[in-house]
């Protein structure tokens, strides 16, 4: 389950979602909220995405995966919009046969989500607002 | 022989939107331009986007391309500021 979505995340459905009779572990990643950002206090956050190359990348991340790890189910969902505090902006679930490569396919999926997916973060504070440009993507 | 001219959309997001106030217009370039040339528009247009200039990302038709792609009638560019951030 790959998707970009206006809503809350369910987490639980997340994870029913890559439950599997071969699997013997499932992680899950939640990306939250935080309420401050570098001293300021944060009010919440709004996300934007340009959709269909987001999908078409998280695929792209999904398959690389495959390749890497032996998993059973991967589902990926971001939220886009606004995200208050303590809420999760992006959620990741994976299912494998050990925790091992549960753990490094999750991880791997979040690094790179945040490398190339193109969906962007703006902070609110209590007095202005400013776009997230994370050093990491600058790079390639 | 490239055409005399081509006719793209070019797509705007996050900082960069902002900056332009709007997140999609239509612009007609000289044949055999590269992706780059977008760029180098936007910023004659907005000189805002000159910090951007070093690190700003270019898809064509939904994925990532270099600076010299060279562009098609009816190419759809985005103009990528860096991703969400976050450690």
């Amino acid at each position: 389950m790959i998707e970009i979505v206006n809503k809350d995340i369910d987490a639980a459905e997340l994870l029913a979602s890559v439950v599997a009779p071969e699997a013997g572990g499932i992680n899950l990643f939640l990306g939250t909220t935080r309420n401050h950002s570098k001293g300021k206090k944060v009010v919440r956050l709004e996300y934007e995405a340009y959709t269909p190359m987001a999908l078409t990348l998280l695929r792209e991340i999904e398959g690389e995966i495959r390749e890497k790890w032996s998993i059973n189910k991967i589902s990926i969902v971001h939220r886009i919009g606004v995200v208050p505090v303590m809420e999760a902006s992006v959620a990741i679930a994976v299912s494998a046969a050990h925790r091992k490569e549960a753990f490094e396919a999750c991880r791997y999926a979040i690094d790179e989500l945040k490398k190339r997916v193109p969906i962007w973060k703006k902070e609110i504070f209590e007095d202005g607002e400013v776009w997230v440009e994370n050093a990491e993507s600058k790079s390639t | 022989m490239p055409p005399p001219k081509i006719s793209v959309t070019i797509r705007l997001f996050a900082s960069v939107k902002d900056i332009a106030r709007m997140s999609e217009t239509s612009v007609d370039l000289p044949g055999a331009s590269v992706a780059g040339d977008v760029l180098s528009f936007l910023i004659s247009q907005y000189p805002e986007m000159q910090r951007f200039r070093s690190y700003i990302r270019i898809a064509v038709n939904e994925s990532y391309v270099d600076p010299g792609f060279v562009l098609h009638d009816g190419d759809e560019i985005a103009i990528i500021p860096p991703v969400s951030g976050g450690h």
